[in-house]
This record gives C-alpha cells, sequence and structure tokens, in this order.
C-alpha cells in the first residue's frame, strides 16, 4: 500500500510538472501583450508606450521563457503563485475569495445528480422493460444529450422570467445556487443513473444475488444491501472522476449564471492574458484533478478490497 | 417605483418561501437569516447598477475610474457636460507667466469619509503617490508641493496646457492617509464624494453608502451596489426580472426590448468615440493617399449606422463628435459615400480593374482588415467588407484580440484596422497626439507630418483656449486631408433603467454615472 501510494505520489508531482510547463507555453504562445492588455484593464484605456515597457520590465516579461518558468515554479513552491496582472491581488487571495463558489456549487451539482440518478437507476434496473424503465431511460438521454449553456439559459427563461422565483445570475445565497446546480447536475445525473442501471443488472446476474434471494431474503434487502453496494464500485468511480468534469462543466455554467468562481476567474483571466491567475488556477484545477483520480482509486479498494494494483500487495 | 417595489418584494416573499423550503430539507437556517436582512434593507433604496468591468481591486491607482464612476472619490478636476473642465476639489487654478507653475487652490469646508479636513498636505501626498503610477508618469510633472494652507503648486518640466485635464483621471483623485495600511496597500478607499465605501467582494461587486455629510445634496439613494455582470445579454435579463436599477454599456439591439417592457426604459447619449479604420500608411497600398481616400468614398457610412447600429452612430466626420465639445473642428468636408470617385482614384494610384479585382503590376488589390469584438466592430467591419469589395479591393477580415493587434501592427507590416477609442477621456484635444503625432502617437499608422507635429506641440504650450483651438482645427483639417485615420462613426452609449428614476443625465466623457442627482418617482 505504502509503495502504491509513494508512486501514486510522484507520478502526481510528474503530472502537475507537466501541466505547468504545458500551461506556461500556451499562455506564451498565444499572440498578444499582456502588458498592453492588462494596462487596458487597469487604465480603462490605451496605454502609453512607456507604460508598457515600464510594465514589462517590472513582471520579467521581458526574461527568457526559461527563466520566467523557473522563476513562477520557485515562487510557487514556496506557497507564492504570484499576483494578478489586472487587479494587482496576489492570486492565492483571488482563488481563496472564488473557490468556495465552485465548490459550493460543485458538491450541490453532486448532490442533485445522486438525487435523481440512484432512484431512477434503481428503479429503472429493478423493473427492466417497464414504463419506468423506458421513462427513466429517455430522461437520462435528454439529459446527456443538452448542452449545458443551453439548459442554463432554458432554466434562467423558466426559473428567473417566467416564474419570477430565482435570480438570474450571481452568488450568495440558496436561491442563486439553485438554477446553476440542477443545470450542472441534471447532465451528471444521466450518466450516473445509466451507470446505476447497467451495474445493478449486472450484479443481478450473479450468483450470490440468487443465493440471498433462495435464502429467502426480502427483495429490497437483496436489492439495497447485497445488489446496490456492489453495483456502488462502478458507480463511486464514475461519480468521483465525475466530480473532477463538475470543474470542466462549472466553467461553462459559471459563465452562464455569471457566477463569481475558478471558472468566471478563469475565463476573465484568459481574456485579460493575466498570465499569474492563468497559472495559479489551471495548477489548482490540476492538483485537485490528480488528487480526486487518487482518491477513487483508494475508495475503489475501501468498497472492493479484492482489486489490487499491478500485483502490488495491498 | 413603488409599483416596481412591491413587484420586487413579491418575488422575494415567493423566493423567501421556496428557500425556506428548500433550507428547511438541508437543515441550514442560516441562509434565512441573510434573505431576511436583505428583505429588511429593500424598505431603503438600494440602487444596483450592472456593468461589464470587474471590481477586482480596491486600489484607486489600478481600477480607481470605477470610485470614480461611482463618485466615492473626487480629483481636484473634474469633466463637465459638454467635455470640458470645470472645478473639482479645486475651486480655481492658475499658472505662472513662464507657464511652468500651476497653483491650485482647494475648495474650503471638504472633509473625507472618515471625518478628517481635507488637507494641503493630504492633498499632496495623494498626488505625489497618483504621480508615480505607471499610467501617468509619462506626463512632464517635475514636483507636486504645498504653498501656504490652500494651494497645492505643481511644476512641469515644460509647459503644459494640459494638465488640468489630465487631473480629471480617475487615478489623481484624492484619498485620504488612512485609505491605505503601513505598506502602502490600500485597505479602503476613502475619498469626498457623495457616496462612501462600504465593502467588497472582490470580482464581484461594490456596495457604497450615502455621506450624510456631503457637502453638496444627499443623494437619494441609500445604497449603491456595483455589479459585475460581464454578459451583455444578462445584464438586460437581469434589468427586466428587476435585480438591477440601471445596465450599462449595451448596444443598440437592446432598445426595443427594453422599449417593450413598461417598467424599463433605455437612454442613449452621444460619447466622444469613434469607430475608425487605422491605414498602414508605410505600405503597400496604403502608402499612397488616393488609396486611402478611395477607401473613405467606397465606404456608405449612413448604411453602416442604418444595417449594424440600429441608427446610432452617427456618421463621423472628423475626430470629436461636434454635438459633445467645441473641440470639434466643424468645417471639416467629409468624404461622401461616391464609389465611381474611389474607382477613379483608384485607376489613378495604377490599381487597373480587372474582372473581378483590381491589380497593379501583377499584384492583386487584396488587403487584410483586422478588428476586435467590442462595440459591434465585427459586424462593421463586414460591412466595411463588403462596400470596399464593391469597388475592388478583396478584403480578408480578420477579428483577433485588442491587444494582438497592437502587437502585430506595432512589429510588422498591415493593411487595415478597424478601432474604437475615446478621444476624451481626459477632456483635451492634446489626445489628437495619441492618434496622429509622428513620436507620442499609440495608434499604429506609422503617419508622420511636420506641419502636424509643429502645431500639436505648440497647442500643448500654449494656456490660450482660442489660440489651442485654432491649432487643433488645423491638425484635424490635414488629418482630414491626408487620411492616416479615416473617422467612420461615432459612438452612442445605451444604458438601460428602470422607468421609476428621474434626474439621470449622463456625462459624456463616462468619467463619471452621477447617481447622487437621481430621484425616485413615486408615480411611475
Amino acid at each position: 500500500m505504502n509503495r502504491y501510494l509513494l508512486k501514486r505520489f510522484g507520478t502526481t508531482v510528474l503530472v502537475l510538472i507537466s501541466v505547468s510547463i504545458l500551461t506556461f507555453s500556451m499562455v506564451f504562445v498565444t499572440p498578444g501583450d499582456p502588458a498592453v492588455t492588462a494596462l487596458t484593464e487597469q487604465m480603462g484605456h490605451q496605454p502609453s508606450e512607456e507604460a508598457v515597457s515600464e510594465f514589462r520590465e517590472q513582471h520579467g516579461l521581458n526574461d527568457p521563457f526559461v527563466v520566467q518558468y523557473v522563476n513562477w515554479l520557485t515562487d510557487v513552491l514556496s506557497g507564492d503563485l504570484g499576483v494578478s496582472y489586472s487587479s494587482e491581488q496576489t492570486v492565492a487571495s483571488m482563488i481563496g475569495q472564488r473557490l468556495p463558489n465552485t465548490i459550493t456549487l460543485a458538491v450541490a451539482a453532486m448532490a442533485v445528480a445522486i438525487a435523481i440518478a440512484l432512484p431512477a437507476g434503481v428503479a429503472s434496473a429493478t423493473n427492466p422493460g417497464s414504463r419506468i424503465d423506458y421513462a427513466a431511460q429517455f430522461g437520462a438521454l435528454v439529459g446527456v444529450s443538452m448542452p449545458n449553456f443551453w439548459l442554463g439559459y432554458l432554466l434562467i427563461m423558466i426559473g428567473a422570467l417566467w416564474l419570477n422565483i430565482f435570480p438570474v445570475s450571481g452568488a450568495g445565497d440558496l436561491a442563486h445556487l439553485v438554477l446553476p446546480a440542477v443545470t450542472l447536475g441534471s447532465g451528471m445525473a444521466a450518466v450516473i443513473a445509466r451507470l446505476v442501471r447497467t451495474a445493478m443488472l449486472d450484479v443481478f446476474d450473479a450468483a450470490y444475488i440468487d443465493t440471498a434471494r433462495s435464502k429467502g431474503l426480502r427483495e429490497r434487502i437483496v436489492v439495497y444491501k447485497h445488489a446496490l453496494r456492489n453495483a456502488l464500485v462502478p458507480v463511486v468511480t464514475i461519480v468521483g472522476l465525475q466530480f473532477s468534469y463538475v470543474l470542466n462543466g462549472a466553467v461553462v455554467v459559471e459563465v452562464v449564471f455569471q457566477r463569481p468562481g475558478l471558472g468566471t476567474l478563469l475565463v476573465d483571466a484568459i481574456f485579460a492574458r493575466d498570465y499569474p491567475v492563468i497559472q495559479g488556477v489551471t495548477l489548482l484545477v490540476g492538483v485537485i484533478f490528480v488528487l480526486t483520480n487518487l482518491i477513487v482509486d483508494l475508495t475503489y479498494q475501501f468498497l472492493d478490497p479484492r482489486i489490487d494494483h499491478g500485483g502490488e500487495p495491498v | 417605483m413603488t409599483n416596481l417595489r412591491n413587484y420586487r418584494n413579491s418575488r422575494r416573499s415567493v423566493l423567501k418561501a421556496m428557500t425556506a423550503g428548500l433550507a428547511g430539507l438541508a437543515g441550514c437556517s442560516s441562509v434565512l437569516q441573510g434573505d431576511e436582512s436583505d428583505s429588511t434593507s429593500e424598505q431603503k433604496t438600494t440602487f444596483h447598477i450592472g456593468t461589464p468591468w470587474n471590481p477586482d481591486s480596491l486600489d484607486p491607482l489600478v481600477k480607481g475610474w470605477m470610485f470614480r464612476k461611482l463618485n466615492i472619490i473626487e480629483p481636484l478636476v473634474i469633466a463637465d457636460y459638454d467635455a470640458s473642465v470645470k472645478p473639482g476639489l479645486a475651486s480655481e487654478w492658475t499658472t505662472s507667466d513662464n507657464k511652468l507653475t500651476w497653483e491650485f487652490t482647494l475648495q474650503e469646508d471638504v472633509s473625507f469619509h472618515d471625518g478628517t479636513p481635507l488637507t494641503v498636505d493630504a492633498v499632496v501626498s495623494s498626488l505625489r503617490r497618483s504621480f508615480e503610477a505607471d499610467s501617468l508618469a509619462n506626463l512632464p510633472v517635475e514636483s507636486i508641493s504645498a504653498k501656504g494652507e490652500r494651494v497645492v503648486e505643481i511644476e512641469t518640466s515644460t509647459p503644459f496646457a494640459p494638465l488640468p485635464a489630465h487631473l480629471t483621471r480617475a487615478p489623481t483623485s484624492i484619498v485620504a492617509e488612512d485609505s491605505y495600511d503601513n505598506d502602502g496597500d490600500i485597505k479602503k478607499p476613502i475619498g469626498t464624494g457623495p457616496f462612501q465605501f462600504d465593502s467588497w467582494t472582490q470580482g464581484e461587486r461594490i456596495t457604497a453608502v450615502s455621506n450624510s455629510s456631503y457637502r453638496g445634496q444627499t443623494p437619494a439613494i441609500d445604497t449603491l451596489v456595483y455589479e459585475s455582470v460581464p454578459d451583455e445579454q444578462t445584464r438586460v435579463l437581469k434589468l427586466e426580472n428587476t435585480e438591477l436599477d440601471m445596465a450599462r454599456a449595451l448596444s443598440g439591439s437592446t432598445i426595443s426590448t427594453l422599449e417593450d417592457r413598461e417598467y424599463l426604459e433605455p437612454v442613449d447619449y452621444a460619447v466622444p468615440r469613434s469607430r475608425y479604420l487605422v491605414y498602414d500608411t508605410t505600405s503597400s497600398p496604403f502608402d499612397d493617399v488616393k488609396v486611402r481616400r478611395a477607401v473613405m468614398h467606397a465606404i456608405d457610412q449612413e448604411e453602416i449606422v442604418g444595417s449594424v447600429l440600429n441608427d446610432l452612430g452617427p456618421a463621423a466626420i472628423g475626430p470629436f463628435p461636434p454635438e459633445v465639445t467645441d473641440w470639434a473642428n466643424t468645417d471639416l468636408e467629409p468624404y461622401p459615400y461616391e464609389p465611381q470617385t474611389a474607382e477613379q482614384l483608384l485607376a489613378e494610384a495604377g490599381w487597373k480593374a480587372t474582372g473581378n479585382g483590381r491589380e497593379r503590376d501583377g499584384e492583386t488589390l487584396e488587403i487584410g482588415l483586422w478588428t476586435y469584438d467590442a462595440r459591434t466592430l465585427p459586424l462593421v467591419s463586414e460591412v466595411v467588407q463588403g462596400q470596399l469589395s464593391q469597388v475592388g479591393f478583396s478584403v480578408n477580415l480578420q477579428v483577433m484580440d485588442y491587444s494582438t493587434i497592437d502587437e502585430r501592427a506595432n512589429s510588422e507590416e498591415f493593411d487595415l484596422v478597424m478601432w474604437s477609442n475615446s478621444l476624451l477621456w481626459y477632456s483635451d484635444p492634446d489626445r489628437l497626439a495619441d492618434f496622429v503625432h509622428s513620436k507620442d502617437a499609440t495608434m499604429f499608422s506609422g503617419y508622420a507630418n511636420d506641419r502636424v507635429d509643429t502645431l500639436l506641440e505648440e497647442a500643448r504650450r500654449i494656456p490660450d483656449a482660442n489660440e489651442r483651438k485654432r491649432r487643433y482645427d488645423e491638425v484635424q483639417s490635414i488629418v482630414q486631408r491626408d487620411v492616416p485615420i479615416g473617422w467612420l462613426t461615432y459612438v452612442t452609449n445605451v444604458v438601460g433603467m428602470n422607468a421609476g428614476i428621474d434626474g439621470y443625465e449622463p456625462l459624456p466623457t463616462e468619467t463619471c454615472y452621477h447617481l447622487e442627482n437621481i430621484e425616485y418617482d413615486m408615480e411611475k
């Protein structure tokens, strides 16, 4: 287990270094002068040549790529993510302000997804070929096919403009969370429901279910205690991985609902050529992605200890 | 306004009931308390204004224009409704005989929001910090000092008539010493305006409250909430949903939506901002003035205004819209839409018509037109592309990021760029130097004209407004003749707002919203 963990952490570090190099390179090969963009953003008008060259000098933008990268990495390793070009705030504080909103959205979306998917998946699997099954499958198909931004605007039209119940955009209270969480969660619900159904049907075919039934256990216990627990192994994996993808989805959903989170922070930073913010957010998302994968693998073991890892003793 | 408030309150109560249900399910009661306090504050006048710009810094040197627009901070000099300069925190100013020393006399009985008086020392210290910043570093200011109890003395290295106009700029606004912590970082902007800073959520909103000890009239708005809503469509939706009382930076196409709602109204007004073409005067084909003039004759500006700008232009002749400012040269001759004249000029320049375009010495008349996505520029560019193709140009339109255009146009050959800019973000025509001075220009046409340089440099040194105007008029005439920059349309701002608001008078220079002047009309 320890060797396995060590190996996983080693891979994690390598992945993160690759992410940082890739992000750094991509930002630098993108045309456009961050000094001009940042100063225009700050001043609200076109900057003078002097201001631009002073800015480049001050932020080390005249240094070669490698020097800039090494300087940045050294700072990051000492816990300093740098200072935003646009706002002159520390990147860490900007992320700190936005991260709770994104995490809240992600958790709420997961809750919505699981709340819809588990009952739908179980109902579907226990009544295969029934109307409930077809309805659930049709719902899942619609959920998977509908783009987040489209559903988002649809929900704004219905929930905010027609019914006048929810605010159009922003963040703050629970009311601001409902529409974005449903938007983001419904797509995931569809994926998870289909998976629960398939996994449950697989498990129902297993001999131990027949054994359980032949022992005279009540169907409810067979379904929820025996079948569902085992069916949850692939489901937890996907749910775990989906948590990382939620961050991707959150970018779109946050933009649609103008919700201040990591997604909108990243999009704004890209438009503003705000290198330190782009690098900081990307690195953080990379860390979350890699750590989520790690946790999924560990949870996997907990749920089904028979799973081993490439012959390593577990 | 009463109806609107009731409407909003009823929406809130439904929302509150729904939220209570959800919160109850989640075992969460703290959310309710937040909503409770929110609904209590609705009894007071809270004004929500939505703009595309992020309140991501508190520092007046970084995002000071935002605090200036909300009138939390005030400078020594302010922009008037005719885009001229008028006294702000300084009641008057004079220059010495050699035009190098300026004396600004401070108004009396002015206090900062923290109750401390506006002293000459506070002003000097605030201004010194401002003039050390990147954005003001290129001005010829040598020193700033106190002279007696009420006078601030500013020395310049050369005579510099635009100085008062530069003192209208947001970073020169005066803030109290206590605005900063010991490291010189901003804690909160403490100004002297009719609104005072209350709170800030980074990247989201600024909240300000009315300053009851303001030297003028206390604002009708108790709480002012500035929200960042980058997407235009969302700003309109929030306005329709009464989450905003005012939405700014809207395009002409939103006017009909706003007019359809009886509780909303659009306000449009001329601003000293233009959409224009920048020619690369140093490379073929636009190194030939005839080809530049041909473009001007080939473009139907009225068609642009009518087809893609919802009749909100109007067509531009020179850099400054005459209805906004006296600095416009009203004698400028426009380039009328005359495709035949354009074709003739192109032929004279050696570009002969072929079956499907034009050629000169085996080279086809193919040009690149670059623009960026703001103020309907891509759509206007498409119309221009179509109109130019009528006289034989083959136009490759590219929409890029503006900093990419800036970088490429300054470092490589290009043909044509469509840009939009404010011509008077500080209220002085010296701004023309940014466009057409051979060395000072930040626009990239490569234009160099000794007479224009001389006139601009002279006008900058002369204090007399009439003498200056004569020179700027001549600069505008020469530029109109040489067309390194072709003015296409002026920009009309569109603001959407609650119909229950009276007394909103938009300031053309866009430097301050002056929301302290608005009133609520209870009848609407």
